[in-house]
């Protein structure tokens, strides 16, 4: 090699070195902010914020200008602030802020990101659609609902709970079908938010589900929903809801047998006390406590024999909860315990009104 | 920008939350409206600003408050407030704006000697209508004792 072959390849390697700390510089300074530039930028789209939300008029073009930043890291700081914002009011400040959101482009920007290959930036963009408040994402967050990756799904299901789109719940309550058991939880989440809304179709998957030999998972969460939402609207409702969930008190699961007992005795009344009582002699400790303490919300007169049954059970909890579902009949529940208590020598001369506890 | 129509009688208000977003919305909407705000994160500094107010002989004409705060809590303030030994600060209708709002916390807002309470998220109009009808009571009740 010559000299002037060596000065050349140093000069090139030197020069390849150069071009590439000034594109690290370049990108440092362009694509990820300084604390400074990031805080400082904060602060002007939190102060303009803060007075488009207060005023009585929409934001003006030259306010939405302001906000409209042209790098990625200054429209996710917009989406923050807004979402920071939106949280606290509601009504016409709500609205303002929303339409800022709407104005800039961000809106537009995630809708389309949800159809991006990469997974991440879907996610992402739900999340990020959710937050926006924006009504413009309804139905972009619907078709997410059938997303090919599960936590796209997940993500749009509690997107749309936030705005409470009725229309969404069916396609949210199937999502429990192809689910795993923790994204279930969060799906259940969003039902129970929907609140009576959600109890038919709620039954109506529980019902799909008897004919899906995997439908056990499907049985359990919709029932855990219908039995944190409680009664339905009406007394119609209640029929068909205590009707939907008198099959599954004889699945095989345990777990669907105890949260069916809790739902029927939160939806139920004194004439479904009837389908309960088999439970009382579960093999299930956990589902004889849950079947007793349902008959005691349900209190059908006929059924304080059979608890005063359950409330000789040596097992503490069991003997609890039936002790627990005896008191909801008030006087005559107690005086049934009392009389219990008395013949085994564990009460001696209590006065008629002395409460009977653990 | 002229004053609201609820806040007309309205001057001053201190403004108690830790939340740094919140304490900006709502001075940024009553200064809008020209009245005076203050901001504290906690029952002490509140209850400095209050007692310096009034040792000026300008107390503040309502005080909005969370119930969550540095330290403690607007439950407690509210108490020091209404033990107050100058009736400057003891009088001063408080409000309670709070992300806490089961029955149960409203409860203890009343209990504790709060005069209003409103839920977060909140709405600009209807929050500035209740402290409207508060300050407006209070001078009605003053102007009254005299």
């Amino acid at each position: 090699m010559t000299f002037y072959e060596a000065a050349l390849a140093v000069a090139v390697a030197a020069g390849i070195n150069l071009a590439l700390i000034a594109y690290l510089v370049v990108r440092r300074l362009v694509m990820r902010p300084t604390p400074v530039m990031m805080e400082a930028r904060s602060e002007e789209y939190a102060s303009l914020l803060d007075v488009i939300a207060v005023s009585d008029e929409p934001a003006s073009d030259e306010d939405v200008r302001a906000l409209s930043g042209a790098r990625r890291w200054e429209r996710d700081l917009l989406t923050r602030l807004v979402t920071e914002r939106v949280l606290l009011v509601t009504g016409d400040a709500r609205s303002r802020l929303v339409d800022v959101l709407d104005r800039t482009g961000v809106v537009d920007e995630r809708i389309k990101e949800l159809e991006h290959p990469s997974v991440w930036k879907r996610r992402l963009a739900a999340d990020a659609l959710g937050r926006s408040y924006s009504e413009r994402a309804i139905s972009p967050l619907t078709l997410a609902l059938r997303d090919t990756d599960p936590d796209v799904r997940s993500i749009a299901a509690k997107a749309l709970g936030r705005f409470e789109v009725v229309s969404a719940i069916p396609y949210i309550v199937s999502l429990i079908r192809d689910l795993s058991e923790d994204l279930c939880a969060g799906i259940a989440d969003t039902v129970i938010w929907f609140g009576v809304d959600a109890v038919g179709p709620l039954l109506a998957e529980i019902r799909r589900s008897e004919e899906d030999s995997d439908g056990e998972r499907v049985r359990y969460w919709c029932a855990t929903c219908v039995a944190n939402i409680g009664s339905p609207s009406d007394a119609d409702g209640d029929v068909v809801a205590a009707e939907a969930l008198k099959p599954l008190l004889a699945d095989p699961s345990d777990r669907v047998r105890r949260v069916a007992a809790l739902a029927l005795g939160n939806v139920g009344t004194a004439r479904d006390a009837e389908a309960l009582m088999p439970l009382l002699s579960d093999s299930e400790r956990r589902v004889r406590c849950e079947a007793a303490l349902a008959l005691g919300r349900l209190r059908d007169p006929g059924t304080t024999e059979a608890l005063l049954e359950l409330f000789k059970e040596p097992d503490f909890d069991v003997s609890t909860a039936a002790g627990d579902a005896l008191a909801e009949f008030g006087e005559t529940g107690l005086e049934l315990m009392r009389g219990y208590l008395r013949s085994v020598g564990r009460l001696q001369g209590a006065p008629a009104t002395t409460e009977v506890g653990a | 920008m002229a004053k609201r129509e609820f806040l007309s009688e309205v001057r001053s208000v201190l403004v108690v939350d830790r939340d740094d977003v919140t304490r900006r919305m709502l001075s940024e909407r009553f200064a809008s409206s020209e009245v005076e705000v203050s901001v504290a994160l906690s029952a002490d500094e509140a209850l400095v600003l209050l007692a310096g107010r009034a040792l000026e002989d300008r107390p503040f004409d309502v005080v909005v408050s969370e119930v969550s705060l540095l330290g403690s809590n607007g439950y407690e303030l509210v108490g020091r407030v209404r033990t107050h030994e100058d009736p400057r600060v003891s009088r001063v209708p408080v409000v309670f704006l709070s992300s806490r709002k089961r029955p149960e916390d409203v409860v203890a807002g009343f209990r504790a000697g709060g005069d209003d309470f409103v839920a977060k998220p909140w709405d600009f109009s209807e929050l500035e209508a209740r402290i409207g009808a508060l300050v407006r009571r209070m001078s009605d009740d003053e102007g009254g004792a005299r």
